[in-house]
């Protein structure tokens, strides 16, 4: 589970973050939507522990600062940044090295497959396209095993046959009770993989969604979010 | 920790293939060679002369470098600053299981390479020209490899990652350190004025007992006397308070709290350093720090199509500080008064005045051939490939602006010097052009450059091939000029000089425009 309780992040006076608080269960895929500079990526680095706010954000009940919930967690950021002198299967020896997860080379090849890093693996990671940085960034997040499992547009770069896999990845997880929070401007993306729905604007969180009740409605997810966020794109 | 040795074992390895693979690496290690071949020969001399070459000089230059590393240091961790982070580093290791504490040692071990290697220097110079015993230098090796270290990573932590005092009194010890340095520099000022400005006084100051005595730095400097020249009871003394100081600051360092809260200072100089790395890439020149700022500024354009690129580079410009002025235009002021002030010292450079003046536009130019100009940026933006007008007007009108700072920069180093020598205006102008020329050519250069080896030779063979082709410019028609001094007197020289630079800046104007047409964006 993941758990942010009034969280606040100002840069210098400007709050770019106000007392915001969501909960995504175990087993449920959230997403956070919101025009841009709405906070949805404030939010994410914080939850990824990268900068100061305050409030608390709790990963599998424990502080996401601690190194029981690191273990658990993983991040795929917006913009992914490779190690330069690190081939791609080096990137991935790294992770299950820092994590101390134990993946055999059989899982490891078959992550590989199915992102078509196979032909890759050998790469630099200064040698790579955007595209290919998101998809070794992705797995790099897979393999670890996590728990709960953020993306931050995770779609952007990928190509059609590496969305298509990345949904099926989402699904996985979810059956395997692994908690996911996606953050994205791609509403046809997400209209199938969601569960909670956070709507975001100038750094609150202004609408909490059941998927259930929006179905329920006979509702879509783009009409939905243009209502709350007054067209705002 | 496991992942940290992983990273730094493959990334040593996969640098050193990768470097092996590129020609480029064995120029550098002829360099380097070449470098560390007439330092063994020439330092030997060079410590002599400047009395350094006992243990007591040996020991104040120790004492100098200390004044200038460990205050340095200091004042970089107080800002946060002072540890490489790269953009990658924060995805994959502030996001994974480890302290925030063993990070910051991630990121020390990066830096200790370097000290390893001064170290070695230092045994070296020490044992060799300074006469002090190996033992002694190997005592200090130790030292400075392994006791240094652990204080410097016990400062750092209790810096860079306190979350305990407040950052105003974090913020005030950089003024405290400041203001040890500036006492020490007065200070040795004042001593060394009293003995009369020589090496040996300065020696004099840098033995001086209170400066042992200074917290840390002084602490150091005093275990560095008693490896090197021996015991006193100061140094002893200072010694004890130094072992003292590291193991409590170890101490704190290890039960100092610490969650992570530099990380978001740390990922922001680790996109500003990414930043200026990727601009160095480019040839072009960066800047840690406060982001640059514009003025509001609105520009008229009086054109349509290649035109439109002269007048926004010309709204840039307006939104500068200091509009088309910039370093190189103090630079240019300073060489111009230079050689005026150069003139009256030496008086028979007269008879070849203009030359000199043309002599040090070209050094200068040289010497900063290597920084990219605008005109390299707009060969980057595809707008000016794109733009539906002939290649004429747009490296014309693309390149219009820096003939106009050219030209600035020829006149504040052409007036100052012209009217001290007496350069008639005709030949001042005449000067004017010719820098102009030399400026042109730096421009055109860049791109034939480009398109000759930009895809292939990188950066650093990029500037070698402009160098190449600038040199042989200026050689050409320093040789015509040459040769008509010879024959038919400097004034024709002069003549020639200019003719021969009009002619070959022409010849590659027109070189780049054909080319042009041919070239892809550069990004």
């Amino acid at each position: 589970m993941l758990e942010v309780q009034d969280l606040t992040k100002k840069y210098g006076k400007v709050i770019a973050v106000d007392q915001v608080s969501f909960k995504v269960p175990d087993g449920k895929v959230g997403i956070l939507l919101g025009p841009n500079g709405a906070g949805k990526s404030t939010i994410i680095k914080s939850i990824a522990g990268l900068v100061r706010f305050k409030g608390s954000v709790k990963i599998q009940d424990k502080p996401s600062n601690s190194i029981e919930a690191k273990k658990v967690f993983a991040y795929v950021p917006e913009i992914p940044s490779m190690f330069e002198a690190l081939t791609v299967r080096e990137h991935f020896e790294y992770i299950k090295r820092a994590y101390n997860v134990n993946v055999t080379d059989d899982e490891l090849n078959r992550l590989m497959e199915r992102f078509e890093l196979i032909d890759k693996q050998d790469k630099l990671g200064n040698e790579l396209s955007k595209g290919m940085m998101q998809k070794v960034s992705i797995c790099c997040a897979l393999l670890i095993k996590p728990e709960v499992i953020m993306l931050d547009e995770p779609m952007v770069g990928l190509d059609p046959a590496a969305i298509k896999e990345l949904k099926i990845v989402v699904d996985e997880l979810k059956q395997s009770n692994a908690t996911i929070l996606i953050s994205t401007h791609m509403l046809e993306m997400v209209k199938d993989l969601w569960d909670i729905m956070f709507v975001m604007s100038k750094g609150k969180v202004i609408g909490q969604y059941n998927k259930d009740e929006v179905d329920a409605q006979a509702q879509d997810i783009e009409t939905l979010f243009f209502n709350i966020t007054g067209g705002e794109k | 920790m496991n992942g940290f040795v992983y990273l730094y074992k493959t990334t040593l390895k996969n640098r050193t293939i990768k470097a092996l693979k590129k020609p480029v690496t064995y120029v550098y290690l002829i360099f380097i060679g070449w470098y560390l071949f007439s330092m063994v020969f020439g330092m030997g001399s060079l410590l002599k002369s400047l009395h350094f070459d006992e243990p007591e000089g040996f020991a104040a230059a120790l004492t100098i470098l200390m004044f200038a590393i460990i205050p340095a240091n200091m004042i970089s961790y107080t800002k946060r600053k002072g540890l490489l982070f790269r953009p990658s580093e924060v995805q994959f290791v502030f996001t994974a299981p480890v302290t925030p504490k063993q990070v910051l040692l991630f990121a020390q071990v990066k830096s200790i390479a370097l000290g390893i290697l001064l170290g070695i220097w230092l045994v070296f110079l020490g044992s060799i020209y300074c006469h002090i015993p190996l033992w002694r230098m190997l005592l200090y090796f130790l030292f400075s490899v392994m006791i240094e270290n652990v204080l410097e990573a016990s400062i750092m932590i209790s810096l860079y990652g306190n979350e305990t005092i407040s950052e105003k009194i974090i913020k005030k010890l950089p003024i405290l350190l400041y203001g040890i340095m500036i006492i020490f520099v007065l200070a040795g000022f004042y001593v060394v004025s009293l003995n009369g400005f020589s090496i040996s006084s300065v020696q004099k100051f840098l033995s001086i007992p209170w400066i042992q005595c200074v917290p840390l730095i002084g602490w150091c400097i005093a275990i560095i006397r008693l490896i090197i020249i021996g015991p006193t009871v100061l140094n002893i003394v200072c010694t004890v308070l130094y072992c003292l100081t590291t193991i409590l600051l170890t101490l704190y360092a290890y039960k100092m709290k610490c969650n992570g809260e530099y990380y978001e200072d740390a990922m922001k100089f680790a996109d500003d350093y990414q930043d200026i790395m990727n601009k160095k890439k480019r040839g072009e020149v960066g800047r840690l720090g406060k982001k640059k700022k514009f003025n509001n500024a609105t520009i008229n354009y009086k054109g349509n199509f290649a035109k439109a690129i002269f007048y926004r580079q010309l709204l840039e410009y307006k939104k500068n500080k200091f509009f088309i002025f910039g370093g190189n235009t103090l630079v240019a002021l300073a060489a111009g008064i230079g050689i005026a002030v150069f003139a009256h010292y030496n008086p028979e450079m007269i008879k070849v005045k203009e030359f000199v003046i043309l002599g040090v536009a070209a050094y200068i130019m040289i010497i900063f051939s290597g920084y990219a100009t605008r005109w390299s940026k707009e060969l980057e933006n595809p707008y000016t490939f794109l733009i539906p007008d002939n290649p004429f007007r747009k490296v014309w009108y693309a390149t219009m602006i820096e003939h106009i700072r050219a030209f600035v920069d020829g006149l504040l180093i052409t007036i100052p010097a012209a009217i001290y020598l007496k350069i008639s205006f005709i030949n001042t102008i005449l000067i004017i052009i010719i820098i102009m020329c030399l400026k042109a050519n730096k421009l055109y250069t860049e791109m034939l450059s480009e398109f000759l080896v930009g895809q292939t030779l990188g950066a650093f063979g990029k500037s070698l091939i402009k160098l190449l082709m600038q040199s042989i410019v200026i050689g050409l028609a320093v040789l015509a000029a040459v040769l008509t001094g010879i024959a038919m007197g400097l004034k024709i020289a002069f003549f020639v000089l200019l003719v021969v630079m009009l002619g070959l800046t022409l010849a590659i104007a027109m070189g780049a425009v054909v080319l042009f047409d041919k070239m892809e964006t550069v990004n």
